[in-house]
C-alpha cells in the first residue's frame, strides 16, 4: 500500500488506510506535538486524537495536495491548543540584545566540540520550555518541519506578514531565553 | 536557511529524536480507542464546503409537520419538485413512475406470456430482455415430474449472430405456481452492419429442451419473440468464463441452479502432446455474496458425465448438491485433470461467478428489493430517484440502537463505489427515516482513485443501474451489518448549456462558462480572478440560484482550477486567460420541461484563515460593538483538525449567531463588496 491508496481506503471507510497513515506519520507527528507541548504524554494524546479525527476529516482532504503538511497542520494546532490549556507551561516576556544571539549562532560552523553542541541543545530545550505554544509552533514549522515562509502562508492560510511577524516574535523570544540560559 | 537557522534546526531535530524514539508505535492505542469510540454517522465522499446535508437539515427545521410526514425531500427544492412531479420511484410498489414526456423512455422487457405444453409440462415464456452484452428470459414451468428436467435454453436471433459467448446461467425457484425460471446468457448482440445497438430490433427464438432422467431430449419448447429492442448494457458480466493453467484451458460453459441440484458444464482442451485428459474432480463454493466465497465450505462434485466432444475439446456436466435459495455468487475450482494413465495433471482452474440470473434486474419486470433484514436490523427502501447528476434514496432503519452509526455508498453493478459527494438527513418527524442524496463527480483520473472508484458512466440508456450499500458500525473492526439493495431506476437526462456570459463587478471579471441542469439539480461552472491572493471562494450566503420562483443556496462546491493551489490542469471549457480560479458550484434545484429563466447571483467570500491577526480582530470587534454585539474570537477544535470560532456574549434580541458571525466576517472584509448576476433562458 502507498500513501495515496491509504488515503483512498480511509475515504472509503477502510480502517487499514488509517493504520498505514499512523505507522507512516506517527513518529514525526509525535515529535512535532512533543516539541510544542513539551509533555510527551500530552503529545501522545494529541496525536492519537488527530489520527482518530482523520476518519472523518479525510473526506475534506484534497488529494491533489500532499498529505503530510495537511495532517501536520492539524497536529500543530491540536498541540498548540493542548499546550495552551495545560497549566504546566510558564511563559515570561522579556526582550534582550540581539548581539548575543547573533554571536551564538554565528560561530555555529566553527570547530565546536560535541559537548558544545549538546550544551546548545540543552539551552534550546530550556528556552523552548519557556516559549508560548504558538511561538514553539512556528519554530517547529519553520525549523523542524522545514516549511518555507511561503509554504507556511499557503498551508496556514495566513498572510505573509503575519507569518513573518510570528516568526520574528518567536525568534526574538528564543534569543532572549537563550541569552538568559547562557548567563546562568 | 542561514547558518544559525541550520544550527537551530539541527538542535530541534536532535531534541525530537532524543525524546521520541524512532520505534514508537501508538497504533495499538488508536485501534483500541477505535473499538471503544462510538463513531459518528456519516462520511461525506468529497470535499463539500456546504453540503446538501446542511441545506436539507437547515430547512427541514422549518418544515410543516403534516407535509413532512410524506415529503421526505423537504428542504431540497430540486427533490421536492421531482417528487411532486411523480418522478420518484415508490419502492414499496413494483410500478415505476411514468417519465415526463421529454424524458428518455425506459427500456423494457418484451412481455410475452405465451405458453406451450409438452408431455404434461407447461412452460410459459413471460418476457425477453435484450441488452447488447447480455440477454435474459423469464419463464414459468409447471407439471415437471421429478425425473425430468429442463435443459439449458438456447437463444437465436434473426440476421444477428451473437459474438463472444462468455457463459450462461439458469436459475429455477419454487413458487406457488410452479418453478420460476430465469436464464441469462452473456454474449454480444449488435447490428452486424453498424456494430451499434441504437434502434436495433430483432426477432428472438427461444428453445428450451425437456429432458428425461437419462438426459434424452423428450421435446423442445420453442417460442419466437418478434422485434425485441436491443438496449445498451449498463453493466456486463464479471463471471470467469475461461481459465488457462499449465497449457490447458478449461471453460465454464453454463451453470444451472435448481431445487434439486447445481449443474455445470465444463469443457477442457486436450493438450497437443496427445495426452487424453479427463475431468474427474471439481469443488463448488456457493454464497450470498462474492466476499464470502472464500470462507464457506465447498461441495465436491457428486457426478461427472461426459457429454460431448468437439475437435480438441472434451466436455462434461458436473452435478453438485443444490444451492441455497439466496445464493448469489459461486466459485468453481478444478485442481487436477487425470491423464489416461491415472496421473494427476495439477492446475488451478478457478471460476468466480457473481452475475447470476436472480441478480440481474430487468426494468419493468424485477420488482425492486424493498426490504432486508440482518439480525435485528431491518432496512426498507421507500423511494428512489435518479438523474444524470444525482441519485436520491429514502430509506427506513428499524431495530437499530439509538445513535446507530452507519455509512452509505452508491455502487455500480459490480460493487465498485461511484465517485460521489453525499448529503444526508434524518426525517424530523420520523427519525427512522433517512434521505440521502449522492451527487456524481467525475470519475477520478488518478490511478489509485480509479482502482477505488467506478469508471463507469452512472447513467446509460436512460437508466441508473447500481447498488445502495448500507453498513452499520462502519468503523468497528469486528464489522457491522451490511445491506445491499439493487437499484434500477429511470434516470432523467441533463440539459447542458454553454453559456459563456461575462460580468464584471467592482473591478473583478467573472464568467459563467456553462450549466448542466436536471429536473432536480443544477451544476454551474464559473471562472473568475481572485480579487487578492487570499482564498476567495463562492460565498454561500451571497450566492443564490433562482429558477422560476424557487431559490436555492449552494449545496456543493469544488475547486477545479487554481494554479496557486496546485490545480494546474486547465479544463478545455475555460476561456479566461491568465490565472483564473474556476469552480463548480451545485444547487439542489433543477428545471422542468417548461421554458424558464435562470438567475444566478454570485458573491465571493474569503476563507477564514487559521490565524486572524489580533489587530484585525480588535477592529472588527469595535465595529460590532457599535451594532450591540460583543464577541470574542477563540480557537476551537472540531472535526477536521482545528479552527477557530466566535464566543458571543451579547447580541441584539432576535439576532442569530449565524448573523453575528456573518457581520463579523463582513467587518473583517471577508465578503467581497460586489455581486455578479447571470441571467440564462432555459429552453428544454
Amino acid at each position: 500500500m502507498d500513501e495515496q491508496t491509504a488515503v483512498q481506503r480511509l475515504k472509503a471507510g477502510d480502517i487499514s488506510g488509517l493504520e498505514f497513515l499512523v505507522l507512516h506519520y506517527q513518529v514525526k507527528a509525535l515529535r512535532v506535538a512533543n516539541l510544542i507541548t513539551r509533555d510527551l504524554s500530552l503529545a501522545e494524546d494529541v496525536v492519537q486524537d488527530c489520527f482518530l479525527r482523520l476518519i472523518r476529516s479525510i473526506q475534506n482532504f484534497d488529494h491533489h495536495r500532499p498529505f503530510e503538511p495537511w495532517f501536520m497542520r492539524s497536529v500543530i494546532h491540536a498541540a498548540m491548543k493542548a499546550a495552551q490549556q495545560s497549566s504546566r507551561n510558564i511563559y515570561t516576556e522579556s526582550e534582550t540584545d540581539e548581539t548575543w544571539f547573533e554571536n551564538l549562532f554565528g560561530h555555529g560552523q566553527s570547530a565546536e566540540a560535541e559537548v558544545e553542541a549538546l550544551e546548545f541543545q540543552q539551552q534550546v530545550l530550556d528556552a523552548l520550555q519557556k516559549l508560548s505554544p504558538r511561538q514553539r509552533a512556528v519554530l517547529v514549522q519553520r525549523y523542524f518541519l522545514g516549511w518555507s515562509e511561503k509554504e507556511m502562508v499557503v498551508d496556514l492560510g495566513i498572510a505573509p506578514g503575519t507569518v513573518k511577524w510570528l516568526l520574528n516574535t518567536a525568534r526574538a523570544r528564543l534569543r532572549a531565553l537563550l541569552e538568559k540560559g547562557a548567563q546562568r | 536557511m542561514n547558518t544559525r537557522d541550520e544550527r537551530l534546526k539541527t538542535a530541534l531535530q536532535a531534541i525530537a529524536r532524543r525524546e521520541v524514539a524512532e520505534t514508537t508505535n501508538i497504533w495499538p492505542q488508536i485501534a483500541a480507542r477505535l473499538k471503544q469510540k462510538e463513531m459518528v454517522t456519516m462520511k461525506p465522499k468529497l470535499k463539500i464546503l456546504w453540503t446538501a446535508l446542511l441545506v436539507l437539515l437547515g430547512l427541514a427545521l422549518i418544515s410543516g409537520v403534516a407535509y413532512a410526514l410524506y415529503n421526505y425531500f423537504k428542504g431540497d427544492a430540486g427533490m421536492e419538485a421531482v417528487s411532486q412531479a411523480g418522478m420518484v420511484s415508490e419502492l414499496n410498489s413494483t410500478a415505476l413512475p411514468t417519465p415526463l414526456p421529454t424524458m428518455t423512455p425506459l427500456p423494457t422487457a418484451a412481455p410475452l406470456g405465451t405458453s406451450q405444453t409438452l408431455h404434461g409440462v407447461t412452460l410459459t415464456l413471460k418476457w425477453v430482455y435484450l441488452d447488447d452484452m447480455w440477454q435474459e428470459i423469464g419463464f414459468l414451468v409447471s407439471g415437471l415430474p421429478a425425473d425430468q428436467r429442463l435443459g439449458i435454453p438456447q437463444l437465436s436471433f434473426d440476421k444477428i449472430q451473437p459474438e463472444q459467448y462468455s457463459g450462461a446461467a439458469m436459475a429455477l425457484y419454487p413458487t406457488e405456481n410452479g418453478l420460476e425460471g430465469k436464464y441469462v446468457v452473456h454474449q454480444i448482440v449488435r447490428n452486424p452492419e453498424t456494430y451499434m445497438v441504437t434502434d436495433t430490433r430483432v426477432d428472438v427464438n427461444v428453445d428450451i429442451p425437456l429432458l428425461d432422467k437419462n438426459d434424452q431430449v423428450l421435446g423442445e419448447f420453442r417460442f419466437t419473440a418478434p422485434q425485441v429492442l436491443v438496449n445498451q448494457a449498463p453493466y456486463g458480466s464479471v463471471n470467469t468464463y475461461a481459465v488457462r493453467a499449465n497449457g490447458v484451458e478449461i471453460r465454464l460453459e453454463w451453470v444451472a441452479l435448481t431445487p434439486k441440484e447445481t449443474r455445470a458444464k465444463l469443457c477442457h482442451e486436450q493438450p497437443s502432446s496427445g495426452m487424453n485428459l479427463r475431468l474427474e474432480q471439481a469443488v463448488l463454493y456457493q454464497a450470498q455474496n462474492v466476499d464470502q466465497l472464500w470462507n464457506v465450505s465447498g461441495s465436491n462434485a457428486q457426478q461427472i458425465n461426459e457429454v460431448d466432444a468437439e475437435g480438441n475439446w472434451r466436455c462434461g456436466e458436473v452435478v453438485f448438491p443444490p444451492a441455497a435459495q439466496d445464493t448469489s455468487a459461486l466459485r468453481l475450482v478444478v485442481n487436477t485433470l487425470k491423464d489416461a494413465g491415472g496421473a494427476d495433471i495439477p492446475g488451478a482452474w478457478e471460476f468466480v461467478w457473481s452475475t447470476l440470473p436472480q441478480q440481474v434486474a430487468i426494468p419493468g419486470i424485477t420488482p425492486p428489493l424493498g426490504s432486508q433484514t440482518n439480525g435485528e436490523v431491518k432496512v426498507t427502501l421507500l423511494q428512489a430517484y435518479a438523474d444524470a447528476l444525482r441519485v436520491a434514496v429514502v430509506f427506513r432503519i428499524e431495530g437499530a440502537p439509538a445513535n446507530q452509526s452507519f455509512d452509505l455508498q452508491l455502487l455500480d453493478s459490480e460493487g465498485k463505489p461511484f465517485n460521489t459527494s453525499m448529503g444526508f438527513v434524518a426525517n424530523e418527524n420520523d427519525p427512522s427515516v433517512h434521505t440521502v442524496s449522492f451527487n456524481f463527480a467525475e470519475p477520478p483520473s488518478y490511478k489509485m482513485d480509479s482502482d477505488m472508484f467506478s469508471q463507469r458512466e452512472p447513467v446509460v440508456g436512460g437508466r441508473f443501474v447500481g447498488k445502495l450499500k448500507l453498513m452499520t458500525n462502519p468503523w468497528d473492526t469486528q464489522g457491522g451489518q451490511e445491506f445491499t439493495f439493487d437499484l434500477d431506476l429511470p434516470a432523467y437526462p441533463s440539459l447542458a448549456l454553454t453559456v459563456g456570459q461575462s460580468q464584471s463587478a467592482n473591478g473583478v471579471p467573472m464568467r459563467l462558462e456553462k450549466l448542466e441542469i436536471t429536473p432536480s439539480y443544477t451544476q454551474t461552472y464559473l471562472c473568475y480572478y481572485k480579487p487578492t491572493a487570499a482564498d476567495w471562494m463562492i460565498s454561500r450566503d451571497k450566492t443564490i440560484l433562482q429558477i422560476g420562483q424557487t431559490q436555492a443556496h449552494i449545496s456543493e462546491y469544488s475547486l477545479l482550477l487554481d494554479e496557486d493551489y496546485g490545480l494546474l490542469e486547465r479544463p478545455e471549457w475555460v476561456t479566461l486567460t491568465g490565472k483564473p480560479r474556476c469552480v463548480k458550484a451545485g444547487f439542489a434545484l433543477g428545471h422542468h420541461n417548461q421554458p424558464e429563466t435562470l438567475i444566478l447571483t454570485v458573491g465571493l467570500e474569503q476563507s477564514v484563515p487559521e490565524v486572524i491577526p489580533d489587530d484585525q480582530i480588535q477592529a472588527a470587534r469595535q465595529q460590532l460593538r457599535q451594532q450591540g454585539i460583543e464577541m470574542d474570537w477563540v480557537i476551537s477544535f472540531g472535526t477536521g483538525g482545528g479552527g477557530a470560532g466566535p464566543k458571543i456574549t451579547q447580541k441584539p434580541d432576535g439576532m442569530t449567531d449565524e448573523e453575528v458571525l456573518k457581520r463579523f466576517y463582513e467587518a473583517l472584509g471577508y465578503y467581497y463588496p460586489a455581486t455578479w448576476t447571470f441571467t440564462v433562458n432555459i429552453t428544454p
